[in-house]
């Protein structure tokens, strides 16, 4: 990375879609900066600023110029330090098949787990079910191809884990447990805050938003 | 090596078109199957088990799904005429504008058209909010519509598409005055060769479309008369018609109910779906008085 590169992130200490951000940037060992949004206040001009279309973090900000959406400036990351760590294979088939799952974690595990820790009763049964059953789905195709537990960090194991991370959280809100597979490498614990910190912040983030 | 190259769409749908739209914007040879959506074929269902939707395409026995994935895979696989561009940042915008169009648009869209009047003008404002988006994204910056056709414009397809529902469903929300810009591109997608093929005749798509609401309006109606003298369709106790109206809500019973609605042996003994309406309307008649 050239020493004149100015990369920030625009994020919110525990976002997972923020933590894929962060995964992609330090393993592409890629320093930049934080600004923190505070999402239970009213949106910063800076973020009006740099994502007026959908008003959301993350955002990345590369030399000025704004990228939005968390799988989007993933792939931004690793076209332009392609150098390096490369998150996505080279052949188009294996490509279409991470970015189909990884498109299959957004819109359907997601939406369901949003019930599972911040709705209640009936709606939050239903999420936990829908959830689950997702969750097994990517299990199965997972177990028959792995893409976890490689060498280094790729392109579905930074669309997975942050969710990974919020496991704890969904438990705890869901009373339930879920089984996962975890990745065991230094920077991934670095990046992202510990598990129960993602749960403070939830119990948080829901009492400043009455929910 | 010969290459093997199929589409598993459907008629009406405009994300199967785009991807047949891909194919012929790459000058590739491809086949072409037919899926009737209410009686999807054993092929289907093994090529894309997880959503069990068109448009799939089959490389060399390799499928691949979801429009966009699969606008991304030809674009890789086929280099020539390519529909991103090369710089990371502008390939970032295209994505980001073709996912806006899918994600908030469309939908928005699709609500409008589908709604009854209050919920119509809520669902109208909606889609013409991201009409205002693309408008002034259109006017500032130029993302597509530029000299040769892009990833962006392929997914604006979906303009063409909308000018004919709104014909079809008597509803506006793309107008020349309001979206200028945007009509732009709209015409200027409508009169290249390429989109001309990949769109299904005119009236015939209208005909398609108004047929698709019309067929279950009546028996909407239907529906509803017979209820009121009811608790349930069969009398005192939850019935078959309670499950196929409500599985859409349920996500577990629709699996289920697609599990065996997919069986073979069920497909045999089961009416035709187009059949099954008028049976049902037969059933809420109320008897005839003695």
């Amino acid at each position: 990375m050239a020493s004149s590169d100015h990369m920030v992130l625009l994020d919110f200490l525990g976002s997972p879609f923020g933590m894929r951000v962060r995964l992609a940037l330090a393993a592409k060992g890629i320093e930049y900066q934080i600004e923190e949004e505070d999402l239970t206040q009213s949106k910063s001009s800076l973020l009006l600023k740099v994502n007026p279309v959908h008003k959301k973090i993350p955002v990345l900000i590369h030399n000025g110029k704004p990228i939005c959406e968390s799988l989007i400036i993933v792939e931004y990351i690793d076209e332009v330090w392609k150098d390096r760590c490369p998150l996505l294979p080279a052949d188009p088939y294996q490509r279409a098949k991470a970015k189909f799952w990884a498109d299959f974690i957004d819109k359907m595990v997601y939406p369901p787990s949003d019930k599972v820790w911040a709705a209640n009763g009936e709606e939050q049964e239903a999420g936990k079910k829908e959830f689950i059953d997702r969750i097994k789905l990517l299990e199965g195709e997972l177990k028959s191809n792995p893409y976890f537990g490689g060498e280094t960090l790729d392109f579905l194991d930074i669309a997975f884990l942050p969710l990974y991370y919020w496991f704890h959280t969904f438990e705890t809100f869901g009373k339930f447990s879920i089984e996962a597979e975890c990745m065991e490498e230094e920077f991934v614990y670095a990046s992202l805050p510990h598990p129960h910190k993602v749960y403070d912040l939830a119990i948080e983030y829901k009492k400043k938003l009455g929910i | 090596m010969a290459e093997e190259v199929k589409l598993f769409g459907a008629w009406g749908s405009p994300y199967s078109r785009r991807i047949e739209l891909a194919l012929k914007l790459k000058g590739l040879q491809f086949e072409y199957i037919e899926e009737d959506l209410y009686n999807k074929s054993p092929a289907l269902l093994k090529y894309n088990p997880v959503h069990k939707k068109v448009p799939v395409l089959v490389h060399n026995g390799k499928p691949v799904a979801e429009s966009l994935v699969i606008l991304e895979y030809i674009d890789e696989t086929w280099k020539h005429n390519p529909f991103l561009p090369t710089d990371p940042y502008e390939k970032a915008k295209a994505r980001f504008w073709a996912r806006f169009i899918d994600e908030k648009f469309w939908p928005a869209a699709k609500k409008a058209m589908a709604s009854r009047e209050r919920e119509r003008e809520e669902a109208i404002e909606e889609a013409q909010q991201h009409l205002k988006t693309l408008e002034s994204e259109l006017k500032e910056k130029k993302i597509f519509g530029r000299e040769s056709l892009g990833f962006v414009d392929i997914a604006a397809h979906l303009l063409v598409w909308l000018v004919v529902a709104q014909e079809a469903f008597g509803v506006e929300i793309l107008t020349e005055e309001k979206f200028p810009a945007v009509h732009e591109l709209y015409r200027r997608l409508a009169d290249e060769a390429v989109f001309k093929e990949c769109m299904p005749p005119k009236e015939q798509l209208i005909a398609y479309l108004k047929e698709a609401i019309e067929e279950t309006r009546p028996h909407l109606k239907a529906l509803e008369s017979g209820l009121k003298e009811r608790k349930f369709v069969g009398g005192e106790s939850l019935g078959f018609v309670e499950l196929a109206a409500n599985v859409i809500k349920f996500p577990t019973v629709h699996e289920w109910y697609q599990r065996f609605a997919d069986d073979a042996v069920f497909k045999e003994c089961a009416p035709p779906r187009s059949d099954s309406l008028p049976i049902i309307k037969l059933y809420l008649e109320p008897p005839a008085s003695k």
